[in-house]
Parts: C-alpha cells; structure tokens; sequence
C-alpha cells in the first residue's frame, strides 16, 4: 500500500535544522560568534574569514523516526517497522534543514574601539509540520469509515537567501557589551503555507456504498521565485544573481548583549531575524477552499440522453469549492531565533598560568544556554548545558549537552584552535550516535577557517 | 422500459474517468465491490466492460454478475489482478451493462411494476510505494 514514498521523503532530510548553534554560541571568541550574538565580545584587532570557508554549516532533523527505526538490519520486517514507526508517530512532527555558507566575512576595530564586523552568507531553510493525519492517509488510504483527516496542523515553508549584513559591538563599560547587525536579504525563492483547516473523511452513503467529504478546507500556499511565466534559466548563474540582490530584497536586524554580572558570572542574550523580505518577483499563491461531499456517480442508464458523469462531477466540484491563483505580492518574515546564556567562568587565572593564551581570566567555564525560534510555522526551543575549557595556549574546546525536540541525548563537541593568525574551529553535535548516524533523530556540524590579528598590547 | 413502455433486455450506461499514467508503477490491485437488490422475480446479470479510445472492449470484469430474482442485498467483490492491471492503463471508458434475462413463465415486466433494481458500487485502488 502507500509505505514507502512517504518515508524516502521523510528520511532525506535526516541531516539538518533549528539552527541551534549550541556548540558554536559565546564559543572561543570567534568572530562567528558575532552572527550568533552581535553583542558578543572579541579581542581582535581585526579578522578576516577565509572566502568561502570561514563557515560551512549544516543542520537536520526529523522529530518523526530515524532511519535506522527503519532500515535496521535486526531481522523485523521492515513493513512492521514501518507499522510501528506510524504507530509512534506523533500528532504532528516536524522535518527540517539548514544550510549556510558564508561566503565573504571579516571585521575590525574602530578607532573609538567598537568593532565593526561584516559580510556576505548564503542560507537554505527547509521546515514542514506533518500531522498524523496525512501520514495515516498516505500509509492506509481512506479505509478507515468516519475518520477524519485533517490538515490543521499542515505548515511547511523552505527559503533560499542571499544575505549582507554589517553589525557594531560596542563596550558599554566594564560590564555591558551590546551590539546590533543589519542585514539585506535577498531571496532565491521562497515557499510558505500556514494557517490550513479542513479535513477529508469518507462515511457510509445512502444511494451508493461511500459518500466522500472535504470539510471546510481552507488552503493557502504562497509561492516566490518557483514558477516562471518567462523564458528564464534555472541555472547557477541564475541563482549567484538572485542571491546578489536580483532577487526578492528584504531587511532584518540582530541585537545582543553581554553583561558580567560579576567577574565570574556572564548573562548574555540575542534576538536574530528580526526580519521581513517583500515578495514580489514570479509571485503565486495557491488558494483551495470549500466543501465538497459526493456519493460517486448515480448511473442512470438513459442512452437517449447519455450523459459525461465525469465533466458533471468536476463541474460540481469547481461551482462548490475555490482553486485559485494570485499574483499578489506578499511579505514574508523570517524566523526569529533567540538565544541566552548564563555562565560562570572558574579556574585559573592567566596570570598565574603556565600557558600565555591572553584570553579572558579563566580557563574553564560552565554554563547554562537556551535557544528558540519563533515563526508562524513552528516553534522551537532548546536547552543546553557546556563546560568550556582552554586545553593550552593554542586550543580551546567546548562540550554540550542539548536537550530539545529530537533528543534528550545530544552530546556536542567544539574545538578552536588558534595558532599564530591561524584560527580553525570545528564543532559537531550528536556525537553519541556517531556509533550509528542512522539512528539519529538530528544532527548538525559547522566548519571554518579564519586570519584573526590581536592587538600586541 | 423503453420510450414505448416495452421491456427491454439489456442497458447500458459509460463513464469517463480520468486515469492518471503516474499511478501506473504503484498500483497493485483495484477491488470492485458491487452491491445489488433484487425485488423483480427476474434475474438479471451485470457486466462491466473497460472499452479502449477506439471503443474496442478491452477487458471484461470476471465473472459477470448475476443477481438472482428477489434477492436481499448481496454483496459481490471482484478483483483485478495485478497481471490485467495494464488494461485500466489502456481504458478510455468503462461500460455497465445490465441484461435482464426472460421470464420463466413469458410474462413482462410492465410500466405499473414497483419492483426494484438497486446498484450500488465503488472501487478500491492498492498502491504499494516500494519503487523509489
């Protein structure tokens, strides 16, 4: 019956989302840091990021099964896994993906002593709200008499960007640091449905053996830069222009702060994406909404006047519901994620130190992290602790322990390790399933390579 | 009846529903289920017939239908196996034909009969997703 599809589609996207930085957030004063909280503090005199490499990212998930719940080679048949995989499936799970790649980055420090940081990234986003419901339709049909199948729960949007952004981090005094990022965006496409109703159910009819229902459906999808009514190329240089500013534009901006509450305890915060990209380039919207019922077709074997039952039915269902497309323009926002920090830092001081790595007082620092996102499609929150450490002059690391959607289990490890301009972080989470990735719910991983030049002093 | 009020032995009714070709790969088994009443004292026999776009009959339901006289509703399930499953590809219309088969004793069926013939039915698709 209808198994398979769903799941290959599901499963593919077992690499990437939330965007949950956990690893990577207040790490080691990189200046990545800054994308993560504007208001972060950096010691450099000035940084620039390898082109290309100074961040790779990517993140995933499926909150639904993994695929190993699927494919293991355990000797149960994969058709009862995959029975059982839908019987745990929750009301609504949600898959996703995100990718970056900062293409251009660098920052330096201004003579009043902020620090002014900028650069160009690229970003693909990808999130879909399943409900049960269709994954009961798609898995056993409409067999089930009188059961509803609704898509109230249905939201998805998928985005790729172009993004230029320019932010400040400013010391207040002593204790605060605040900041703030602008950022242009520049849209590829965009793919957004929100808000459904309506369901889908079949019962016992009365002049035929089913009467079918859509019940009160009211759908909406907004579409950017999908379809095309001209003769336009889908090719790379296609996307690199649209990325650049050719494509549909839009404003955001990140604020942050850092406050020691003391010399050891450090608070810090940050809204990212306060943002908006208008929608007005190869803009559709799809619109279906109305009730339907049917009982099939009531045969009535006239051959003087024979009749199309088929073009009759459909013409019953056009007079009974709305399919429509818009051209409209449409905003969209995008996701806003925040991000908070409370920290003690403990251990030896520099001073006292064998080791001269001239960054902040202590070596180890703990601390508690929470993230979120907060869209119209979903919302997400996160909760990390992580114990940083300098391991000698020329490498820090940073381990995690995440709690959120996918897993109560998401061991994380960042290393940075500086030598001389030299700067080239790694940091991955999950790493307890790296035994079996197949049986991760999610997993992420970001990479780069920066020049980072200090002041002497 | 015809337009004279005249018994006659057999109708036949069409309908044309779109058959999507991208469904072709995933289909497994179609399922009629046809569910008949019978207050005539005639018996009567149903066939469904797939017709190509030429209006060539392709594919004959098996077995025909019969529907005793006065019969209660009964229910019947005929399956297409997936070996014929190629015949629905190739259909342009399907055909239901009644024959109503002859009195034991002459007699016909008259415009004053309140006997019923009721036919109700539906079809079930089985897909199976396996193919990526």
């Amino acid at each position: 019956m209808r198994k398979c599809n769903l799941f290959i589609f599901l499963l593919v996207f077992v690499i990437g989302y939330t965007q949950n930085k956990q690893v990577l957030y207040d790490f080691a004063g990189l200046p990545q840091t800054l994308l993560l909280n504007p208001g972060a503090e950096v010691e450099n005199k000035f940084h620039v990021g390898l082109p290309l490499f100074s961040q790779v990212s990517a993140q995933g998930g499926f909150t639904g099964f993994s695929t190993y719940d699927i494919f293991a080679d355990n000797g149960i048949d994969i058709n009862d896994k995959i029975k059982a995989a839908v019987n745990k499936y929750g009301t609504a799970e949600f898959v996703s993906f995100n990718q970056q790649l900062e293409v251009l980055s660098g920052g330096f420090r201004l003579p009043n002593n902020d620090y002014l940081s900028f650069g160009f990234y690229e970003e693909v986003d990808f999130l879909a709200k399943i409900p049960r419901d269709m994954v009961d339709l798609f898995y056993e049909g409409n067999t089930v008499i009188d059961k509803r199948y609704s898509i109230k729960r249905l939201t998805a949007r998928a985005e790729m960007l172009g993004v230029l952004h320019a932010g400040l981090s400013k010391k207040i005094n002593e204790k605060w640091n605040v900041g703030a990022r602008a950022k242009i965006y520049s849209s590829v496409f965009n793919v957004n449905t929100k808000s459904n109703s309506g369901s889908f159910y079949t019962e016992e009819g009365t002049n035929n053996i089913y009467r079918q229902h859509l019940d009160n459906v009211n759908f909406l999808m907004q579409t950017s830069g999908i379809f095309f009514h001209n003769e336009e190329e889908i090719d790379a240089s296609y996307v690199k222009s649209k990325l650049l500013f050719g494509g549909n534009l839009g404003f955001g901006v990140d604020v942050g702060f850092t406050h020691h509450y003391s010399k050891q305890w450090t608070i810090t915060g940050s809204i990212l994406d306060l943002g908006f990209i208008n929608n007005s380039k190869n803009v559709e919207t799809f619109i279906a909404k109305g009730d339907y019922e049917v009982e099939g077709v009531q045969l009535i074997f006239d051959s003087n006047n024979p009749k199309n039952y088929w073009s009759d039915l459909k013409g019953e269902f056009d007079n009974s519901t709305v399919l429509d497309t818009l051209y409209k323009n449409y905003i969209s926002f995008r996701p806003v994620k925040l991000n908070g920090s409370v920290s003690y830092s403990f251990g030896r001081k520099y001073d006292d130190c064998r080791f001269l790595i001239g960054q902040g007082l202590y070596t180890n620092k703990m601390g508690f992290q929470l993230f979120s996102t907060v869209g119209a499609v979903h919302s997400y929150l996160a909760g990390t602790l992580f114990y940083e450490r300098w391991i000698n002059k020329y490498l820090q690391a940073k381990l995690t322990y995440t709690v959120d959607p996918y897993s109560f289990s998401n061991v994380g490890l960042g290393l940075s390790a500086k030598i001389g301009i030299v700067n080239l972080y790694f940091t991955a989470d999950n790493l307890l399933s790296l035994n079996n990735i197949y049986n991760a719910k999610s997993a992420s991983f970001q990479f780069g390579l920066n020049f980072i030049f200090k002041n002497k002093n | 009846m015809n337009d004279f009020n005249q018994e006659i032995r057999f109708t036949s009714d069409f309908i044309e529903p779109p058959i999507i070709d991208e469904s072709k790969p995933y289909l497994e088994k179609v399922e009629f289920t046809v569910i008949t009443k019978n207050t005539f004292n005639r018996n009567f026999k149903l066939s469904i017939t797939f017709y190509d776009a030429f209006g060539a009959p392709i594919y004959v339901l098996q077995p025909i239908i019969n529907v005793p006289e006065n019969s209660p509703e009964l229910t019947k399930i005929i399956e297409i196996p997936k070996s014929d499953i190629p015949f629905i590809y190739n259909t342009k219309y399907f055909g239901f034909t009644i024959f109503l088969s002859p009195s034991n004793d002459g007699s016909v069926i008259s415009i004053s009969d309140t006997s019923k013939f009721d036919l109700k039915s539906s079809a079930k698709l089985f897909f199976n997703y396996r193919k990526i």
